[in-house]
């Protein structure tokens, strides 16, 4: 989370518009979604890593990283499509390789990653706070964009709070057995709960003293969408389209 | 003398089920004056503030703003904080947006100005506290004192004729507490009414014009920081310190070192330059 939020303030993308690269990213999954696996899933996941790692610069360590993690569920769920599982009129259990698995786990493999791709770009590039204007702005109902703005913003302080109050329990031996970090982790969630409380009410009073209307609404002093920006989201998912029916053709 | 700008009147007021906060609490901050409330921790200090823009509602008493009682209806209380303006010692209680400007921008928009205007009171006030290059950062990217800034630029951004602050400088360098002095500074030149909550003696007694004990949620001594502060006595009683360039003074006159009457060195460097005009040089400086 915090490696995603750093990067997404730093990359060379985060000074263009959101709106335009939300676009992107996600005009990308919609086709990443509609073409065929193959060969149009490994065109996607082309673009989009390339547009991730040379054109916003995310350094290749943070995206293996952040890649890694799907990757992981991905080998777990492919797995039963790979393999079949029968039980034979002898009553004997047979396990061997699905006819069609493999076929499939590729389909499966592919289409999976295409998404993922796309999602990284725009969470990679864009700092959630500009997501959040692109939704505004598309009128997403004020209670979701708000609630996602509080998520985000008070993510950043609990990190703190626990960060801060496990440093107290650790500086007293709060985690040198087993048993003591059972008891350390209780006591912190426990505290954790009143200080959430405590804080929720801090931040209602401090919204009214700024005249809260029951509404979060914040100016967004952000980056103005080009027709160019524009010209080039839309030439680079024809572009890719356009590949994808070339490759098939040939 | 000055008109008044926020006063309490009889202030009670009691946590639910906890112990009495206020007890007939009796303020008058007037316009245009530095205004500090010092008081030992739990003397009611915070719960005050609370009151002074209408976020608690008092038992028994009332708050003016302006001379005219504070209305608690929705109406009234846009108008009352749009008047006083508040920033909590934590402004991690007070910044939830994602970045710097949107948060300073939320206060001028509920006022409901147009985004332009609003716009332009963002800019003035990133100005003012000299945060300006820092708009763009995401709010948890900040240092402490950085934050704090930012959550005063989002009370300044409204324009209130009051400005209240709890402890300004707790949990600052020194070189960001001169920097959040100088601010204020600016902005009580430019005509706002400041009111500090602290503790901190040394402080109230180089920034005041005014000063208010607070004890056990009463006001006990109200008036000009120069005869609050030298109350030895008093300050004691309050769980509070005479300022250690008071005590200083004191000794450099009792010493026969400093000449004159009534005490005049507010600050330590006042201090400093007095000692050296007496002649009094840092190796020979009288040791306690």
């Amino acid at each position: 989370m915090n490696l995603i939020d750093r990067v997404a303030y730093t990359n060379r993308l985060a000074g263009r518009s959101a709106a335009e690269k939300t676009l992107f990213a996600l005009g990308m999954l919609v086709l990443a979604l509609v073409l065929p696996p193959m060969p149009g899933d490994v065109v996607v996941l082309a673009v989009m890593t390339t547009a991730a790692l040379a054109v916003a610069r995310v350094p290749l360590r943070t995206y293996a990283k952040l890649i890694a993690g799907p990757l992981f569920f991905l080998a777990f769920g492919v797995l039963p499509l790979l393999v079949s599982v029968g039980v034979g009129g002898d009553g004997l259990v047979s396990l061997g390789l699905a006819s069609g698995g493999a076929e499939l786990a590729l389909r499966v493999t592919l289409r999976s990653l295409a998404g993922v791709s796309c999602l990284l770009f725009l969470s990679l590039s864009t700092p959630v706070p500009q997501i959040l204007a692109v939704l505004r702005t598309v009128r997403t109902p004020a209670v979701v964009t708000e609630v996602a703005l509080l998520i985000y913003r008070f993510i950043w302080v609990f990190v703190d709070t626990v960060g801060a109050i496990r440093t107290a329990q650790a500086s007293r031996l709060g985690y040198r057995t087993w048993r003591s970090s059972y008891r350390s982790l209780a006591m912190m969630s426990a505290t954790f709960f009143g200080q959430t409380l405590q804080r929720a009410r801090a931040m209602d009073h401090g919204l009214q003293a700024r005249n809260w209307q029951g509404e979060l609404v914040v100016l967004d002093h952000r980056a103005a969408t080009t027709a160019l920006g524009l010209l080039v989201v839309l030439v680079v998912q024809a572009g890719t389209v356009a590949a994808v029916v070339a490759w098939s053709v040939a | 003398m000055s008109e008044e700008a926020l006063a309490a009147e009889g202030l009670r007021f009691s946590y639910d089920g906890g112990a009495v906060a206020l007890d007939g609490l009796d303020l008058v901050v007037r316009a245009g004056r530095r205004h500090a409330l010092v008081g030992a921790n739990g003397a009611g200090k915070t719960t005050l503030l609370l009151h002074l823009n209408g976020t608690l509602r008092p038992h028994r008493g009332a708050v003016r703003v302006n001379g005219a009682p504070g209305q608690y209806s929705r109406r009234g209380l846009t108008a009352w904080r749009q008047a006083v303006g508040l920033v909590f010692q934590n402004p991690e209680d007070q910044l939830f947006a994602g970045t710097v400007f949107q948060d300073v921008s939320f206060g001028p928009l509920n006022l409901g100005l147009s985004a332009a205007d609003a716009h332009a009171r963002v800019e003035a006030a990133l100005e003012a506290l000299d945060i300006a290059p820092l708009a763009e950062r995401p709010t948890h990217m900040l240092s402490f004192g950085q934050k704090k800034r930012a959550a005063i630029a989002g009370a300044v951004a409204m324009r209130p004729d009051v400005l209240v602050i709890d402890e300004p400088l707790a949990g600052l360098d020194p070189s960001g507490a001169e920097h959040l002095l100088a601010v204020l500074r600016r902005l009580h030149e430019d005509g706002t009414t400041l009111v500090i909550a602290t503790h901190d003696m040394s402080l109230a007694y180089e920034w005041a014009d005014e000063v208010s004990v607070l004890r056990a949620g009463r006001v006990v001594a109200s008036g000009a920081a120069d005869d609050v502060m030298t109350d030895a006595e008093s300050l004691r009683e309050c769980g509070l310190r005479v300022p250690w360039v008071l005590e200083v003074e004191v000794a450099l006159r009792v010493a026969g070192v400093f000449r004159g009457q009534r005490p005049s060195l507010r600050s330590r460097r006042e201090l400093v330059a007095a000692a050296a005009a007496a002649g009094v040089s840092a190796e020979e400086a009288p040791t306690a």
